[in-house]
Order: C-alpha cells, then sequence, then structure tokens
C-alpha cells in the first residue's frame, strides 16, 4: 500500500526536487503539489492525502499557523513539517501546533523520506533538544572549546585558533551546553569546573 | 436644546400619564375599594414616589450632561425601570394605558441596562456582550409584538398570555443581569482598584435592589407559594440609582454633590421665605386652612414666575455679553496675526506717530521707512492722512536730500539714519497753532527720530530673523520627516533583501547541496569530495541564514514576541560570555506584529550595545505592559559612561545604536529615558504607547 503525500512550498523549484525525491520511492506517491497555500484545505478534501509536508514560511502565510487549521479540519491526516529554521523555538511551535514530525532541509534527503514512513506507523518525529543529552560525555574537541571558552575568547579566536567554521564552534557550544545542562556559556563554565573538566 | 427637549418630554409623558391614572384610580369608588382590598392607596403613592425617584435621578443626570453617553443611556435605564415600577400598580387596577406602557419599558428596560455597562466603568467591552445586547432587544421585541398583537382580539388579556409575558420579562432580566455579571467580573480583574472598588459597591447594590424582589415576590408568585407583599420586597430597589449615582459622581463622569448644594440653599431660602411671609401674614389675619393655602400657593406661582422670567433673561444677556467678548477676541486674533505675519513695523510706525502727536501739537505726521531700498509709507494722519501729500514727500525727498525743512511743501523732515545709511524720513507738519517749532520742541524730535531709528532698524532685524526661523523651522522639520522616511524604506528594504535571501538565494543553495547528496548516492561523487563540498555547503547555508536572520526578525512574525526574545536570550548566551535574565510580562496584551518587530530590535540592539561596551556578565531584559504602554528596561551592571547633555552628542563616542533606538521610540511616540553611572552600569527604560489597533485587536481577543 502506498502513502499519499501532498508536498506545499511556495518555491517552485524546491517543490519540484521533492517531488522528484520522493517518486523515486515505490511506496510514496504525491498527489499534488501546491505552491500557493491559499487553496490547502480544498485540494486536502479533493486529494485525500495520507501525509502533509509543509513548508514553516512562504510569502504569504506562516506554515505553523497553517498547521493549526488543517489539524483542526483533519485530524486523522499526517503532518511533516520542512523547515528552514533549526531553532528550538520554531520546533517546540510546531509541537504544540500539533504537527507530526519537524525535518529541516538541509537534513540528507533520506531523513525526509524516513519520516514521512515513521510518521504514517504513528511516531512524531522531532529534533533531539535539550533535557535527552544532559549529562552524556563531553567529546575531546568540545572539551577543547570549553576551555577556550573559560579563557574569555569569542567564538571568532575559537575558530581561528582551532581552524573550524564559526558553524561549527556554535553547534559545539550548544552541544557543550546542552550536556552540561547548562543554558549560557557562563553556565557551561561553572559546571564545567564543577565536574572538573577545566582546571582552576 | 434639541437633546435636551426629547427626556424632558420622555418625563412630561410619564408625569402626565401617571397623573391620569392616579386620577381615575381617586375618583373611581369601585377601583379603589379593589386596591383597598388589594393592598392600599399608600402603596400605590410609594411606588410613584419611587418611580418619580427613579425617573428624576436619571432626568438630573441628563441634563448635567446630555452629551455624555454613560449619562443617557443611564436616563434610558432609570426612565424605562422607574415608568415600569410606578405603572405597576394602575396595571394591576386594569387602568387603561398603565398595562401596555409597563410591557413596553419593563420589556425594555434589561436592553438599556446593558446599554449602560457597555458603556460603564470603561467602554471595553467584550464581543459576547454585545450578542447579549442584541439578545435582550429581540426578547423585548418579541415580548411587545406578542402582547400587541393579540391587543385587537382582546387576548392580551387572558391569564395565560400575562403568565407567559410575565416570565418573558423576569428571563430578559436575568439574562441582562447575568451579563453585567460577567462584564463587572471581566473589568475586576482587569482595572485598577479605584475602580475595583467602585464595582464591589455597584455588584452589592445589584444583589440588594433585585434579588428580594426576585425571590421574595416574583418566583414565588409564578410557583402560587406564599409571597411577601411586593411591597415590602420593592422598597430596596431605590438602592440601585442611588449607588448608580454615587459610582457616576466618584468617578467624577458627572458631581451631582457640587450641583446639589446650589439647590440645597435655593429651597432652604424658599423655605425661610414662606415661613417668614406666614408668620408675618397670620400676625395680622387669622389663620384658616384656606387662607393658609392659598396665600402660599400665590407666593408659589409668583416664584415660579419670577424664576421662569429669569430663565427667559439670562440667555439673552448673555448673549450681548459675549457677543463684545467674540469682537475683542476677534480683534486679538488680528494682532496676532500681524505679528506673526512680520507686521511689527506698521505696530511700531504707530506708536511712535502717536509719541509725536502727544509730544508736539501738529496737524499730522507720516513714517517713510525703505524696505529694500524702496521707500514706503508707514504711518500717516492728519494732513498726510490722504496719502497725495505724503507721495509728493516721497518723490521730493528722493531727488533732494536731507533737509530739515522743505520750503516747497511746508513741513518738517527728519531722515532716519542707521549705519547702512538713510533708511527713512519722519515727516511733519505744522504746528496747529501756526508757530515755529522751538529749541525744546526740536530737541525732543530729535531725541524721538534718534529712538525711532534705532527701534525701526532693530524691528526690521526682528522680523527678518523670526523669518529666517520660520524657514529653518520648515526645513528641519522637512529633514525630519525625511529621516523618517529614510528609516522606514531602509527597513523595508532590510526585509525584501532577508526575504530574497531565504526564499530563493538559500532555497537554491539547499537544492544544489540535495542534488550533491543524490549525486553522491549514486556514487558519481567519491566519499571524500562529497564530505568536503557538504561542509561548505552548510557553512553557506549557516551563513545565508544568519544573515537573512540578522536583517529582519521573522521569528517575530512567525512565533511572536517571547519566543523571539528566547531565541535571542539563548543565541547570545551561546554566543558570548553573558548571562541575560528575562522577565516577560504582557499578560493578556495583544501587540501588533509591527509594533512586535521593533520592540525586538530595540531589544536586541539594547542587549549587543550593553554586550559589546559595559562588558557586564550579567545583563537583565524586563517587559510589562501597564495600562496603555508598554515598559521595555534593559539594564546592566558594567561599566556604564558619562550621558552627554544631549542625546544626539552619542554619535562622537559610537553610540549609533543607541541613537537609532532613540529615534525609533521617537517615532513610535514614546519615552527613552537612560540612566548611567560610571563603574554602576546602565539602565535604559522605554515606555511605548499601545496603540488603539492595538487595543482592538485585545478587545477582539478577549471577546473569543
Amino acid at each position: 500500500m502506498s502513502i499519499n503525500v501532498l508536498l506545499v512550498d511556495d518555491h517552485v523549484l524546491m517543490l519540484m526536487g521533492l517531488k522528484e525525491l520522493l517518486e523515486k520511492e515505490a511506496d510514496l506517491h504525491v498527489v499534488a503539489t501546491l505552491s500557493d497555500p491559499s487553496a490547502l484545505e480544498e485540494t486536502i478534501g479533493r486529494r485525500n492525502p495520507d501525509v502533509i509536508v509543509l513548508d514553516v514560511r512562504m510569502k504569504t502565510k506562516n506554515g505553523i499557523e497553517l498547521a493549526k487549521i488543517v489539524r483542526q479540519e483533519f485530524p486523522d491526516l499526517k503532518i511533516v513539517i520542512l523547515s528552514g529554521y533549526n531553532y528550538d523555538e520554531y520546533i517546540d511551535a510546531a509541537r504544540q501546533a500539533g504537527t507530526d514530525a519537524y525535518v529541516t532541509k538541509e537534513k540528507s534527503n533520506t531523513e525526509l523520506i524516513t519520516a514521512i514512513r515513521q510518521v504514517c506507523q504513528g511516531r512524531r518525529i522531532f529534533p533531539y533538544q535539550h533535557r535527552e543529552q544532559a549529562g552524556e560525555a563531553l567529546t575531546a574537541k568540545e572539551r577543547e572549546i570549553l576551555r577556550q571558552i573559560a579563557a574569555d575568547k569569542t567564538n571568532a579566536e575559537i575558530s581561528e585558533e582551532l581552524s573550524i567554521s564559526k558553524r561549527t564552534v556554535e553547534y559545539h557550544i550548544a552541544s557543550i551546553m546542552r550536556k552540561l545542562d547548562a543554558d549560557s556559556r557562563v553556565g557551561a563554565v561553572v559546571n564545567g569546573i564543577k565536574k572538573g573538566l577545566l582546571n582552576v | 436644546m434639541k437633546k435636551k427637549m426629547i427626556p424632558i418630554l420622555f418625563v412630561f409623558i410619564f408625569v402626565i400619564v401617571n397623573l391620569y391614572c392616579l386620577g381615575r384610580v381617586l375618583t373611581d369608588r369601585s377601583l379603589l375599594r379593589f386596591l383597598s382590598k388589594v393592598s392600599s392607596i399608600d402603596y400605590y403613592y410609594s411606588l410613584l414616589f419611587i418611580g418619580l425617584m427613579f425617573v428624576g435621578t436619571g432626568l438630573v443626570c441628563f441634563l448635567k450632561r446630555p452629551d455624555s453617553i454613560v449619562i443617557r443611556s443611564f436616563f434610558y435605564l432609570m426612565y424605562t425601570s422607574g415608568f415600569a415600577i410606578a405603572l405597576s400598580n394602575a396595571s394591576g387596577l386594569d387602568v387603561l394605558p398603565g398595562k401596555e406602557i409597563e410591557v413596553i419599558t419593563a420589556s425594555l428596560a434589561p436592553y438599556f441596562l446593558i446599554r449602560f455597562f457597555e458603556f460603564f466603568p470603561s467602554s471595553s467591552k467584550p464581543l459576547f456582550f454585545q450578542y447579549i445586547r442584541r439578545v435582550t432587544l429581540l426578547l423585548a421585541a418579541i415580548i411587545n409584538i406578542v402582547f400587541f398583537c393579540t391587543y385587537p382580539y382582546h387576548l392580551s388579556r387572558s391569564p395565560e398570555l400575562l403568565q407567559f409575558i410575565r416570565i418573558a420579562l423576569i428571563a430578559n432580566v436575568c439574562i441582562s443581569l447575568i451579563a453585567c455579571i460577567c462584564l463587572t467580573y471581566l473589568h475586576l480583574k482587569m482595572n485598577s482598584s479605584k475602580v475595583k472598588n467602585q464595582l464591589y459597591i455597584l455588584i452589592a447594590s445589584l444583589v440588594l435592589s433585585f434579588l428580594p424582589v426576585l425571590f421574595l415576590s416574583l418566583i414565588p408568585a409564578i410557583l402560587h407559594l406564599a409571597n411577601i407583599p411586593f411591597f415590602f420586597s420593592l422598597l430596596s430597589i431605590i438602592l440601585f440609582p442611588a449607588t448608580l449615582a454615587y459610582l457616576l459622581t466618584m468617578q467624577e463622569i458627572i458631581d451631582i454633590k457640587m450641583s446639589m448644594r446650589p439647590l440645597l440653599f435655593e429651597i432652604l431660602a424658599l423655605l425661610l421665605s414662606l415661613v417668614s411671609v406666614n408668620v408675618l401674614f397670620f400676625l395680622f389675619y387669622p389663620l384658616t386652612p384656606e387662607l393658609f393655602y392659598r396665600l402660599n400657593g400665590f407666593m408659589l406661582v409668583i416664584l415660579a414666575i419670577y424664576h421662569l422670567i429669569q430663565k427667559i433673561v439670562e440667555p439673552l444677556v448673555k448673549r450681548e455679553w459675549t457677543s463684545k467678548e467674540h469682537d475683542i477676541q476677534r480683534e486679538k486674533k488680528i494682532i496676532l496675526q500681524q505679528i506673526l505675519n512680520g507686521q511689527h513695523l506698521a505696530s511700531c510706525g504707530r506708536l511712535i506717530v502717536n509719541l509725536i502727536h502727544q509730544t508736539v501739537d501738529i496737524n499730522g505726521a507720516c513714517l517713510i521707512w525703505k524696505k529694500n531700498q524702496a521707500p514706503k509709507i508707514i504711518y500717516q494722519t492728519g494732513i498726510f492722512a490722504d496719502g497725495r501729500l505724503a507721495d509728493a514727500c516721497m518723490q521730493h525727498l528722493n531727488h533732494k536730500k536731507n533737509e530739515h525743512r522743505s520750503e516747497a511743501l511746508n513741513c518738517h523732515i527728519f531722515p532716519l539714519d542707521n549705519e547702512q545709511g538713510n533708511k527713512g524720513w519722519i515727516i511733519i507738519g505744522q504746528k496747529i497753532n501756526e508757530t515755529h517749532l522751538d529749541r525744546n520742541e526740536r530737541l525732543l524730535l530729535e531725541k524721538i527720530q534718534s529712538d525711532a531709528a534705532e527701534l525701526l532698524t532693530s524691528t526690521e532685524t526682528l522680523s527678518g530673523l523670526g523669518r529666517e526661523l520660520r524657514e529653518t523651522q520648515n526645513r528641519s522639520l522637512s529633514q525630519e520627516q525625511f529621516n523618517h522616511a529614510l528609516l522606514i524604506d531602509r527597513e523595508e528594504e532590510k526585509r525584501k533583501l532577508s526575504i530574497y535571501l531565504h526564499d530563493e538565494v538559500l532555497q537554491n543553495v539547499i537544492l544544489m547541496a540535495n542534488k550533491v547528496e543524490a549525486l553522491h548516492d549514486e556514487q558519481i561523487i567519491g566519499d571524500k569530495a562529497y564530505l568536503e563540498m557538504k561542509e561548505i555547503f552548510m557553512n553557506g547555508i549557516y551563513d545565508i541564514r544568519e544573515m537573512s536572520r540578522e536583517l529582519h526578525p521573522f521569528m517575530v512574525e512567525d512565533l511572536g514576541l517571547e519566543q523571539s526574545l528566547q531565541a535571542l536570550k539563548r543565541k547570545l548566551q551561546n554566543n558570548y560570555n553573558v548571562v541575560i535574565q528575562t522577565a516577560y510580562d504582557l499578560s493578556l496584551k495583544v501587540i501588533s506584529k509591527k509594533l512586535a518587530i521593533q520592540v525586538y530590535r530595540m531589544i536586541k540592539e539594547l542587549l549587543y550595545n550593553a554586550i559589546k561596551h559595559s562588558s557586564s556578565p550579567f545583563v537583565s531584559v524586563s517587559l510589562k505592559s501597564l495600562d496603555h504602554s508598554l515598559i521595555i528596561n534593559v539594564k546592566d551592571k558594567g561599566k556604564g559612561f558619562k550621558i552627554p547633555a544631549s542625546l544626539s552628542n552619542l554619535t562622537e563616542e559610537n553610540h549609533l545604536g543607541l541613537i537609532t533606538v532613540q529615534k525609533r521610540v521617537d517615532q513610535l511616540g514614546g519615552r527613552f529615558d537612560i540612566t548611567s553611572e560610571e563603574g554602576k552600569g546602565t539602565s535604559i527604560t522605554i515606555t511605548l504607547p499601545l496603540e488603539r489597533s492595538d487595543e482592538l485587536e485585545y478587545q477582539r481577543t478577549a471577546g473569543r
């Protein structure tokens, strides 16, 4: 039995790319693509898809608001939010809007496909957030970065010193903060000292 | 005038109808007997009194403030309920217009109650209230239609129908009361303690006024239980208008207390004079009731006529006064306008010529002043008044240079000179007694001449300065507007660019990344090359996304202010060695997206500013709403700095961020307060007014 998918994204090229990608899978069938979300409800009623994939930001509509409306009218429909943002706030908002999955766009294509399949089995898929990781051990790189933070270095300085991109630095710091159960760099350093990760 | 006539007419109808009913009851023996069987004539009088008190309270309030919508609703409420109360007995006795008017007024009273509460403590109200208002109006209409449609068939007198109408009326009252209590509860939750206090009093009065009537007589009467006579339970109803009047005075919508005082004195004076006249009169004549009534009636009529005449004459006298006052005002306005138009010169010239006339007895004088080298007559009197002589003088003087006395024209000429050479002349005619100017007079005139030159020169400079000032003001105003437009434009540009980056560039890069991944999956690209490319793509995506976010805070539009501030806090704590404490308390207030974006930008700017300049490890942000304003505070415990006398001097110290924020606050009509002490930290407080549209939005959400 194939899964019927409806794609909604106001970026036509993206829409085409996604369609091509999903059509390669035997068990997925794209019933329609929509670049204008104003006709969404009507299309859902007509095409009766199992899953809709919604872009979080469209020119005229807000994907999360749209998801809320769809959730109210079609409670059994699975909603996957496809987003360019990897911020906790967006993920939380999507979760609260009653969507079933949140996938960031730059993640590998297989992730979206897996998400669609799993959602149809009744699971909810969201990128890991804070709490789940607290207490895990830091990697060597992360310990190095924590030392740099304690030495009062800025992100730019750290990125230069370790010759990694600023994005990676930021990613590592976020990870450090999660693992040390802190919500700021200052807190991370304090907790790091408590745990003996830093020599004072 | 028209506005006041209608309520007075209404009250007039009230009085006439009640007098008629009373007359019918008093003259008709059978009715009287029936009445005394059911209750008593005193009971009827007391009801009339209660009704009159209701209507009277309403009318007094209305006449004081006919324009206030609250008072108008109050009057109608008082009028309908008062009428219904006053006629309840007459309707029970089946006196003709009694029942009909009672049905109309009693059915409409709940509607007016709701109307009144729509505006009473404050005019904000939830949507459901308007629905209930419509429901009560509909119920009232149904009651009236049912009653009057059955009227021609005499069905309206059937006990079943009357029972139905009574139940409908009580239901209507109950609905409106519940709605009012709900609204009051809502107001209690949101308003200040002063209003709260008033509302508590109001609730107590409402309960005390209406509950006894409802529970002691109306409901038992329907259920055919033993009931306490209407008479006793009704007495409590007086509490309601009294409390409302009290509340209206305390809230200073109208002030009954102030207006009652002179009235009280008037009544006292009237009583005193009546008593003294009576005492005097009956010293000489025997005291009989007939004579007593006649005398006092006569006196009252005379006083009434006196008052009436006074009332008629007063506006006439007042009009005369006001018209004169009007003239003076107009003159004042003209003079002010002249000054504004830079015509000081003319008034100055008039003063100088008047001074000359006071000094020397002459048959005329004329003041000529050159404006841009062209001589112009500023002021002229006496023989110069028709202008011909003055013109001739001017012609003559333009050719021949300064002379003290022009033989040909038979007048004295005093040139007015300053550093720039000759600026004009004062021309003086002959003395009235035909003698020459003597030495003293000539000295005085010369003094005036030099003073006049100085005065006129400075006046001219002054008016020039005024003009320049106005021009500069205009220029600066347009500069301000231009700046404003630029700022808006810049924001729009940023937004567009941000959208372009996010929706076009970023999507394409992501698409490319996906393509590369697909190629890798198909083994066209090797592992090493793929990982390298992926890293580059990821960095590119990250950079574009950050830039797009930097340019326009989309998250505020998507998720709202609170979430966005949380994200900002997280990002800053992630990237800088700083702890940010946020306090977000807007309770129910909804902020428009436009304002939210502005607020977000300001807070962001202030936070970056604090982190960059203060090097404080701790920054706190608080956002709260107070009445109709939004208060933002950003505080650090860092270095602090010396605040220059003018905020615009901040540019010199590279505090451009602060100035941008201040400009933004200015445009939003808010206030920007900054306190800073070196070594102790900086605190910036911004107070922004919440716009009307925000208020509306708020009301809509409250009504949901």
